[in-house]
């Protein structure tokens, strides 16, 4: 018995991918205590991970900082219902992004050492975020604004929005355009707008030929298509599960 | 008649900014401009330029003054490929 609730804590941990103490308990419907003591010897198996400070702590599997950094934009593009997000990587509006972005150049110089690199990177992050606020403004499906965080010391950066995503962008134009995967294939290699008559659409050739060049490594996902441009070269491919909107993440 | 981009920011990354800086070049620089006068457009000191901010203010000059625009070069890696992206189209 005492096995088979420890079990069900770990699964319903993983499952929600982290969750705090309340919603545990509101799960399983035992005493608090009980499942404290549960909580603890997960603990000590080295089954789950105790993160936060009270009275904001949670639980969650055991996972390399780079996982964990990504862990909450992959639940704010996957998920139905919006996630709260924390203030440091929400940017509800264009001002914000662009007084986070302004000071981009200099923390990637420090990481990089590398001035014109780190001048192409934040080019790139002000394309990709902006992309976000150029299609969606005025239009967001349910929550405005995007998702960017920059975690210098696993040197990746992760950007991500509940917009409309690249297809239905591109459909309105292009008419023929059949899938997620096309229009994101079309977006990486072609000029071609979704704001027409207005002149854009280079964007998105900008980013890959700047990963492509400098090795970075990049992720892009919207709908069920995703690009992955790694060691030079771009591929285009369908996923099983699809994103809302669009998520971008970006290893240097 | 020299255009100092710097003035705008390091960083010019989206395109409002691009248009805003387009409208107060145009009513407050440009119309000091003499005809056939040449614009010089210096780099200097920009970190930042995407091909967003360069389509919507550089191209945008360009079509207005074809003959008088000329741009400065720069060693700037973000200036240099964003330039480029523009000039493709």
């Amino acid at each position: 018995m005492k096995t088979e609730t420890r079990q069900k804590i770990f699964e319903f941990i993983k499952k929600q991918g982290q969750a705090t103490p309340k919603e545990i308990v509101d799960f399983i419907s035992f005493s608090p205590q009980m499942i404290f003591r549960h909580l603890a010897r997960l603990q000590n198996d080295g089954k789950i991970k105790k993160a936060g400070t009270s009275p904001f702590v949670f639980y969650h599997l055991p996972m390399d900082s780079k996982e964990w950094s990504t862990q909450e934009a992959i639940k704010w593009a996957y998920e139905q219902t919006a996630p709260e997000l924390k203030k440091d990587y929400y940017c509800q509006t264009r001002d914000i992004f662009q007084a986070r972005t302004d000071k981009l150049p200099k923390d990637f110089i420090n990481t990089t050492n590398n001035e014109q690199l780190s001048f192409l990177l934040s080019a790139v992050v002000g394309e990709i975020g902006n992309n976000s606020f150029d299609h969606n403004l005025g239009n967001w499906p349910d929550v405005p604004g995007i998702f960017f965080k920059v975690d210098l010391k696993e040197r990746l950066i992760i950007l991500a929005d509940r917009g409309q995503g690249i297809f239905q962008s591109l459909k309105k134009i292009r008419p023929s355009i059949q899938n997620h995967q096309e229009a994101l294939t079309i977006a990486f290699t072609e000029i071609i707008s979704g704001r027409t008559p207005e002149h854009r659409g280079n964007g998105l050739k900008f980013v890959r030929r700047v990963i492509e060049e400098n090795n970075i490594k990049l992720r892009f996902y919207t709908g069920d298509a995703k690009c992955v441009i790694e060691s030079k070269e771009t591929k285009f491919l369908k996923t099983d599960k699809p994103v809302n909107g669009t998520l971008a993440i970006i290893e240097f | 008649m020299k255009l100092e981009l710097k003035k705008f920011g390091a960083t010019l990354s989206s395109r409002p900014a691009a248009k805003e800086a387009w409208a107060v070049t145009r009513a407050y620089i440009l119309s000091d401009k003499k005809p056939s006068e040449k614009i010089e457009v210096d780099f200097t000191d920009v970190q930042v330029l995407t091909p967003s901010w360069a389509d919507e203010f550089i191209s945008t000059l360009k079509q207005e003054y074809p003959n008088d625009v000329i741009l400065l070069p720069s060693d700037n890696a973000s200036v240099k490929m964003s330039l480029e992206f523009v000039s493709e189209r």
